[in-house]
């Protein structure tokens, strides 16, 4: 009688034990408390952004579902909007979201002096809330970086990180016999080559005032400039002023007429439809480059690391990540959706459809390296770009404001303003801003 | 003498279609871009020189906006909330406008016009807030008394107008004949300004079905409308030109027909010549 | 004896659901505005708002010059625009008026610029206005002009955003006056008919007065709206290049959902509403000088 209660007991306990294990088999049963399931029944709203990480992502959330029991709505916008509503719930006090895609260069510092992240510290080291093989340190120390505040709180797990890098027309360069710029110093007599108009113009590069505040830093960083020094505004510097300068004249003398007003689909539309010889931006916009139904330059793109400069070789990177709001009444369970969305197994899905990500093991994994997606020249730039990757935009609150006023500035200058006198104007602004909000 | 006559009519006749088909010409060129646009491969659609008669023609525009979105869903959402803030703008608006008419309230026109001009931002996060509160965020209630504030001062004011034109003396017979003033309202006035009703249920109907602001911050997955799947086609790094053309096109469409089956109740409300007393 | 009481209350008995139905939903929002508008908060959850009186408008009227520009600016765009608008409006409502053939057809179809989605229109607009692959520019070098620089520059920026207002709003316009002409009596025209006058002068003497009431009110809605534009110039320039489109609305937008400058927004806010309640207030009394 005794041996057979034994024999229940023990057999209900294993089964116990499997249950908790749940799906993930494939990992070492050290599953220390940690089950997908722990908020079964819950449900979750996420608000996400129109982006190609979450293209992606969208396609996989049934998988989660069924993985922790939970349901799960959410809503997609495109950025601005999804900004404009998260804006709304969060001043209401509403609770209605629970976690949100955050564009880190934008909201980094202003959501967090505004309290909006959850810090999720204590969650990664809570180690029954965290999946085993979530490693945290598979992240690039640049991504985790750009998710960390000053005071060393999380406020999101890294997904995607944008390098910039330079898009050429290997035809174009082969039949003038060059090569992509290796250095700053080559950029403008290489671009002048190429410039001729009206079939072929030299660059473009986004003109268009707070967007191009994100590509400007890739003449800025080599030419060593930056925005600020010791927390105060650094827009007169004489670095600066060379920057804005060569900038602004690259588009103004070798750029695609109107280009003081593009922003990147117009870049892109110009790039795609072969009348641009180079263009420099976010490595992403790549993957419609050889869709042959959108380009008409298919296979004839070279990717390249951007050119170096007496400052150094910079590529700026920016980062978007999952994170959870403040206000969720589910944190925890929240917090199980993010890290799902950016575990290994969702990164490789990613990259595999040509979407950048943070994880250092991704871009070793021998399915990405089987089927890639876009040509072996874009992995190099990229993987090699985020070696060098410094962050673009400072990490200040009103960087949205920064972004306008030295957006402003270099569109001044495109239309023939000298540089030194828009980045005078432009750095009182500045200063003033970080005055007003730095404190 | 008589050919000299038949040939200015006809000369007047052409000339009229001639001024007709200059005036209507930018409209119908934007509109026929539209839809080439919808019609043409992503490739072609930033093609330079354009091409305006001999382009490929795909579908794939008008099957991703099907099948990336519920459309039909969202038309439905539009369509009764533009009909239900169309409706419920002529019920309370109709009898505002005669009785601001008649007895000169000229205070509360202005009070509905405030309504208007505040700025549309200004009014998100406490609407929010407030229709949060009742629980009626993604209701079409919350959509259509949103909407009204755009449509009820419009048709206030318009009718108001037309209101003013009809003649007193009609209004007093009725009432010496022992109408009521909803008697009189009902039917002397409103017959008399049938054009005025026509037009600004048109307005109303079409100013509801264009309002992006309100339904992003208000409308939730059941009740959203159509602009904001419009918007949706701009993604992070490419515009689908082809099938935000598409969405578009198809967003016209339904008050494109809406109008033509009630053309010709929008002709003899906008005929020349309706004859009054 | 219901109805005897209703008969003589009817005076704001006829009016009262829609005063309602508005009252409830705008006092809030004006509360709240005005409210926000004496502090200064960034949407923080963990700080509420400062209360800091006037200060806002100080800043406003004193201290912000891009402020004072939007404001010339929108007042120039919306002078612009609606001028334009009613030239053309009243024009082809007057050319509509009357029968032809095909009249229903055209009538509709000279109404769906307005009916369009304005965001749908913006981004079919900034591809026509692309300076090298727009067909804008293609169709002005047909006829031997060289090219525009439309939304592409800070000189012509305003203009061509003008320019698609004007293309999608004079319906607006021309359907108000249609109505209007429709409504005119016969007599007057008889009368003149007989005493020999000219369609010139009928138009200018009898037409034009008596469709006037209308027409202030349609320009009165279109100033309204003018002087608020967003859609698109929020989708087609930003309030670019460097700032030369930029109205009270769209850096207003900026202040709240970017800069997260609540209190600040909504003291623009407060005054874009006194501004265009003042333009209202003009409008308003022009059309009254011709009725009441």
């Amino acid at each position: 009688m005794a041996d057979r209660r034994l024999t229940r007991r023990t057999f209900l306990k294993s089964v116990a034990a499997g249950v908790a294990a749940g799906p993930f088999v494939s990992t070492p049963a050290r599953a220390q408390g940690f089950t997908w399931k722990r908020f079964q029944g819950k449900e979750l709203f996420l608000l996400l952004t129109k982006h190609p990480f979450i293209d992606v992502l969208e396609k996989n959330i049934p998988e989660f579902e069924s993985l922790s029991g939970m349901k799960v709505k959410w809503e997609t916008l495109p950025e601005i909007q999804a900004r404009q509503k998260l804006t709304v719930e969060m001043t209401a006090n509403s609770g209605g979201i629970d976690a949100f895609f955050t564009s880190l260069h934008v909201e980094k510092k202003r959501f967090w002096k505004a309290g909006w992240y959850h810090p999720l510290n204590k969650f990664l080291d809570d180690k029954s809330l965290t999946s085993p093989d979530f490693d945290w340190n598979d992240f690039t120390p640049g991504a985790r970086a750009g998710v960390t505040q000053p005071d060393g709180s999380i406020s999101a797990l890294a997904a995607f990180i944008d390098a910039n890098v330079v898009f050429y027309r290997k035809d174009l360069f082969g039949s003038k016999g060059v090569t992509p710029p290796k250095t700053l110093a080559d950029l403008e007599p290489l671009v002048q080559k190429l410039h001729a108009p009206p079939a072929t113009y030299g660059i473009v590069l986004r003109g268009l005032k707070n967007a191009n505040a994100t590509q400007y830093p890739s003449i800025l960083f080599p030419m060593g400039g930056t925005y600020l020094k010791d927390g105060k505004a650094a827009l007169d510097t004489k670095e600066q002023v060379s920057s804005l300068d060569l900038y602004a004249r690259l588009l103004r003398q070798y750029g695609p007429p109107g280009v003081v007003n593009f922003n990147w689909y117009e870049c892109s539309a110009s790039f795609m439809q072969g009348q641009v010889a180079m263009y420099m931006d976010g490595v992403n916009f790549a993957s419609q480059f050889e869709d042959a139904a959108k380009s008409k330059v298919v296979g004839k793109v070279g990717y390249a690391v951007l050119p170096s400069g007496p400052g150094g070789h910079f590529s700026p990177i920016y980062i978007t990540g999952m994170a959870v709001s403040s206000q969720s009444r589910s944190k925890e369970a929240a917090y199980l959706f993010t890290q799902w969305a950016t575990n290994k197994g969702n990164m490789v899905r990613e990259l595999m459809a040509g979407v950048g990500v943070g994880r250092t093991s991704t871009w070793d994994n021998p399915d990405v390296k089987a089927k890639p997606k876009m040509p072996a020249d874009w992995y190099q730039a990229y993987q090699a770009s985020l070696k060098i990757g410094r962050q673009g935009l400072p990490e200040i609150v009103g960087v949205t404001e920064y972004r306008d006023i030295i957006g402003v500035a270099i569109q001044k200058g495109i239309e023939g303003a000298p540089a030194a006198q828009v980045l005078a104007q432009a750095q009182k602004e500045f200063q003033d801003l970080l005055n007003r909000t730095e404190s | 003498m008589v050919r000299g006559g038949a040939r200015r009519r006809w000369l007047s006749t052409a000339g009229f279609y001639a001024l007709a088909g200059l005036f209507m010409l930018p409209t119908v060129f934007v509109f026929y871009w539209m839809i080439t646009l919808s019609l043409k491969p992503q490739i072609e659609a930033t093609a330079y020189p354009p091409s305006f008669v001999r382009f490929s023609v795909t579908l794939a525009g008008y099957r991703e906006v099907f099948t990336k979105y519920p459309f039909f869903l969202y038309t439905w959402n539009s369509l009764v909330v533009a009909t239900g803030c169309t409706l419920l703008g002529l019920a309370v608006g109709l009898p505002a406008a005669y009785s601001i008419a008649h007895w000169r309230q000229q205070r509360l026109a202005v009070m509905i016009l405030v309504a208007r001009i505040i700025p549309g931002i200004a009014y998100l996060i406490p609407w929010y807030i407030f229709f949060r509160n009742l629980r009626m965020v993604d209701t079409y209630g919350a959509l259509i008394l949103t909407h009204l504030i755009v449509g009820l001062p419009i048709i206030i004011w318009v009718m108001i107008s037309f209101f003013e034109d009809v003649p007193p003396d009609l209004e007093d017979a009725g009432l010496i004949d022992g109408c009521s003033h909803l008697g009189v309202f009902w039917r002397i006035a409103l017959p008399l300004v049938k054009p005025g009703v026509v037009a600004t249920a048109i307005l109303s109907f079409v100013f509801s079905w264009n309002n992006f602001l309100f339904s992003v911050i208000l409308a939730g997955r059941t009740t959203r409308t159509l602009p904001i799947a419009v918007y949706n086609m701009i993604s992070y790094e490419e515009i689908n030109w082809g099938t935000l053309a598409a969405a578009a096109t198809l967003i016209t469409l339904p008050v494109l027909l809406v109008a033509l089956l009630a053309q010709r109740h929008i002709v003899t409300g906008l005929t020349f010549g309706a004859v009054k007393q | 004896m219901l109805s005897r009481w209703a008969h003589r209350h009817a005076s704001w008995l006829f009016p009262a659901p829609a005063v309602v139905l508005v009252a409830t939903i705008i006092v809030y929002p004006i509360a709240y505005t005005g409210w926000m508008s004496l502090h200064e908060w960034f949407a923080s959850s963990l700080t509420g708002p400062r209360f800091i009186g006037l200060a806002n408008y100080g800043k406003i009227v004193l201290g912000d010059a891009r402020f004072r520009e939007a404001v010339v600016r929108t007042l120039y765009f919306t002078t612009l625009a609606v001028a334009a608008e009613t030239l053309l409006g009243v024009a082809m409502a007057l050319l509509f008026n009357r029968e032809f053939w095909g009249r229903g057809l055209l009538r509709t179809l000279a109404i769906l610029p307005m009916v369009a989605t304005p965001t749908a229109i913006a981004l079919v607009f900034v591809m026509m206005y692309h300076p090298t692959l727009g067909v804008a520019n293609y169709l002005v070098s047909l006829v031997g002009l060289s090219p525009f620089r439309w939304t592409y520059s800070s000189q012509t920026a305003l203009y061509a955003l003008a320019l698609v207002d004007v293309w999608q709003w004079t319906p607006l316009i021309m359907l108000i006056a249609l109505a209007g002409l429709a409504s005119l009596p016969r007599e007057p025209y008889e009368a003149a008919h007989l005493d020999g006058a000219t369609h010139l002068q009928a138009l200018w003497h009898i037409t034009l007065p008596l469709l006037r009431p209308a027409l202030v009110v349609a320009i009165l809605f279109r100033a309204i709206d003018a002087l608020k534009t967003f859609d698109i110039i929020f989708v087609m320039t930003q309030g670019g290049p460097a700032n030369s489109s930029e109205t009270i609305n769209i850096l207003l937008f900026n202040q709240a959902f970017s800069y997260f400058n609540m209190g600040y927004s909504a003291s623009m806010a407060v005054a874009l509403f006194a501004l265009v309640m003042g333009a209202s207030l003009i409008l308003i009394k022009v059309r009254r000088s011709t009725t009441w």
